[in-house]
């Protein structure tokens, strides 16, 4: 079965293609070369219409315990958003904490076909794969969490060789079927257990010793020496507090040029002037990351209303615990290996905090140079709702309703930003790379987020509008691997996408520790800890797929 | 008093409860629907009520006609008295005081077949690996072919 989309815009940045019109050719879920007898069995007419690659969320709490936990917390919060089953569909809910379905028809409805979850639990990873397992459509992966864990720490304060702990980080991506490394709060959530409130950068844990600049060091040059494509996600130490911008600051000095990427921003880019004690630090932030290529970033932006704030800093999280809205929150230490901490949050447009944390998320997008070096995101549930993305990109490409919007926000926080002079307006190119080509080469998915001869037909339609969040809302088509899943923004077939992974050599030497250590300290045999290739295949509804390593890869 | 103590020091509970599958259903039932145990989809979506869709309550004043009892670990869980007509997908080897309408004997997770299980913390799930070939259907397998066959 050959498809031909015939006469479309092709915005496809992975080549440099930008506003081309070409015929796109489609066959077993490939995009393929004209056929030479020029046959075709299907045509669909999309003239003028604007075709860009499936968009891929490179950061979205999607799965895992916090998730759920979040879910389970807001009954109040589903109840305003009823899905029910149709023909096709099955019921759901959730607006901020949407059920595994929900999720997945509401990203492909809006032109996504990979949304990756950024904070998977060693310890917990099976419930995120198996919660991932059910988010239809879309493609999914994890970046599995290191940097509180008791077996790093201890391999530090041993100090242990680079090789060493390039075989743990090699060896916790394979079985618990990673496709990056995150490190949240560096040894903070360690640190909390021992009843610290806060880690600066060079602050020591107070039992292991060990500095978060310690642990960004050695996890983000095992990243690289392992050769996974993507670099060290980091959530860095401070989020949220007024003044961490010079945290932020010196964690971009710190990665001496290692390839780091430094996540949601937004939330780690604060100055405490002004008479609030809290002001924006975006412009030296954008500064530091146009002057480091080797660090990469994503937003976080927020938008207004209610959410939830789902973390793996239970540090920070306990510390935001009074914020609460409505006022409930669950904090973990879970297995004593890593956090949790879940706060409901509402963002209001006339307080002053929330509306300066705003701005700098939208100063950021405008003062960062690079499109594929900054990715847009709203650390979804915790700036916003995914399902607000059409909005952002129009408050991205559109200065008067950016404007528009910034004039009603409250006043005092008005005063204390440059946003309104800020005249860029991102371009389809721009945000082509955001959502597409920059997030697939961040995230090292070979195939996605480009439209070249041989990539997975990931595709997606829109009507060219002025009004880029209608845009954006509302697909005219989505393909996801060659089949047409939405038309006119419902989605009419379900699929089921697969899971990415990388799979990083390692040297079995490394599980007679790991073995001892689990015997030792765990609640889990370390057999029962792996996760096999068969749990992500399941009933055969899932797929692995392997994603290739950098060249240069090594122990 | 834990939350209120960890304002100073660091103080944690450890909640453990659910058995012959109580937590996994729960844990499913939240990030498929939104809502764990108790949700109604009578009216086509998730409707959580624990009140009202307590099924004790609801056999017990009669209002529902049809019990579907799905107990596939342990033998001696077998559905309540009711006046409701009774369906069990039950562990092979089940004894019932009163036969059930249907019974559909079942294989066990974790040993005629494989399977997912939460621990009672909630937080840890562990492997279910099939030890023999008794050739007993899952669950699954059950309910996927009553599907096919509708």
């Amino acid at each position: 079965m050959l498809l031909k989309l015939t006469g479309g815009r092709i915005i496809d940045p992975a080549h440099d293609v930008n506003d081309v019109v070409r015929d796109i050719y489609i066959r077993d879920g490939r995009i393929v070369e004209k056929p030479t007898d020029g046959r075709v069995d299907e045509e669909i007419d999309v003239s003028g219409k604007v075709i860009m690659a499936g968009a891929i969320d490179m950061h979205t709490h999607i799965g895992g315990g916090k998730v759920n936990i979040a879910r389970t917390m807001l009954p109040e919060d589903h109840a305003e958003a009823v899905y029910e089953r149709t023909e096709l569909l099955r019921s759901g809910t959730g607006h901020a904490a949407p059920s595994t379905l929900t999720t997945g028809y509401r990203y492909a409805e809006m032109g996504y076909t990979a949304g990756f979850e950024p904070a998977v639990l060693p310890i917990n990873a099976r419930q995120a794969h198996m919660e991932m397992h059910d988010t239809p459509i879309i493609d999914k992966g994890g970046y599995v969490m290191l940097g509180s864990d008791d077996f790093l720490l201890r391999m530090m304060a041993a100090n242990s060789d680079q090789e060493a702990i390039n075989n743990y980080v090699a060896w916790t991506i394979n079985h618990a079927q990673a496709v990056g490394l995150k490190v949240v709060n560096p040894g903070g959530i360690s640190a909390f257990k021992f009843n610290q409130r806060k880690l600066d950068l060079d602050e020591k844990n107070d039992f292991y010793g060990v500095t978060p600049r310690d642990i960004l060091h050695r996890l983000s040059r095992a990243v690289q020496e392992i050769g996974v494509p993507h670099p060290l996600h980091v959530h860095g130490c401070n989020l949220g507090v007024p003044g961490n911008m010079q945290t932020t600051l010196d964690t971009i000095q710190g990665a001496e040029g290692v390839p780091m990427h430094l996540t949601h921003i937004q939330f780690h880019s604060y100055g405490t002037e002004g008479d609030f004690k809290f002001s924006s630090g975006a412009a030296e932030i954008a500064e530091a990351i146009n002057k480091h290529k080797n660090i990469t970033v994503d937003v976080g932006q927020i938008l207004f209303g209610q959410t939830v704030t789902a973390s793996g800093d239970n540090m920070r999280q306990f510390a935001g615990a009074p914020h609460a809205h409505p006022n409930k929150w669950v904090c973990m230490d879970i297995e004593c290996e890593a956090g949790c901490g879940v706060v409901p949050f509402k963002y209001k447009d006339q307080s002053y905090v929330n509306a300066l944390q705003w701005m700098i998320g939208l100063e950021t997008f405008l003062m960062v140079d690079d499109p594929w070096r900054i990715f847009l995101t709203t650390d979804h549930p915790n700036g916003a709702p995914f399902t607000s993305y059409p909005h952002l990109i129009k408050l991205l490409m559109d200065k008067s309703f950016r404007n528009d919007m910034l004039s009603t926000l409250h006043p005092e926080a008005q005063k204390a930003t440059h946003l309104a002079s800020l005249d860029r307006e991102y371009s389809l190119y721009e945000i082509a790379i955001m959502t597409r080509a920059g997030a697939a080469k961040l995230v090292g998915l070979a195939d996605r987020g480009h439209l070249g001869i041989g990539a997975a037909a990931d595709i997606t339609v829109y009507t060219d509008n002025s009004d880029r969040e209608k845009m954006f809302e509302k697909p005219d088509y989505v393909f996801k691997d060659g089949e047409m899943v939405v038309r006119q923004g419902q989605v009419i077939k379900i699929t089921w996408g697969t899971t990415h992974v990388v799979k990083p050599e390692y040297d079995v030497s490394i599980e007679k520790p790991l073995q001892q250590y689990f015997d030792k300290f765990h609640t889990l045999k370390m057999s029962n800890f792996k996760i096999s290739n068969d749990e992500i295949v399941d009933d055969g509804r899932g797929s692995l797929t392997i994603q290739p390593l950098h060249k240069g890869g090594r122990l | 008093m834990i939350k209120e103590i960890n304002a100073t020091t660091r103080s944690n509970g450890l909640p453990i409860g659910g058995k012959e599958g109580d937590t996994t259903v729960n844990a499913v039932a939240s990030w498929q629907s939104g809502y764990p145990m108790r949700t109604t989809f009578n009216r086509r979506f998730p409707d959580y009520d624990p009140f009202l869709n307590d099924s004790k309550r609801i056999l017990a004043n009669d209002e529902s006609d049809l019990l579907i009892w799905v107990s596939s670990f342990n033998t001696a869980v077998t559905p309540p008295q009711s006046s409701a007509n009774t369906i069990v997908l039950g562990r092979s080897g089940m004894q019932f005081e009163t036969e059930p309408e249907v019974y559909i004997p079942v294989g066990v997770p974790g040993i005629d077949h494989e399977g997912r299980t939460f621990r009672s913390d909630s937080v840890v799930s562990v492997p279910l690996r099939k030890l023999r070939d008794s050739g007993l259907p899952s669950v699954f397998e059950v309910l996927s072919a009553v599907e096919q066959a509708l």
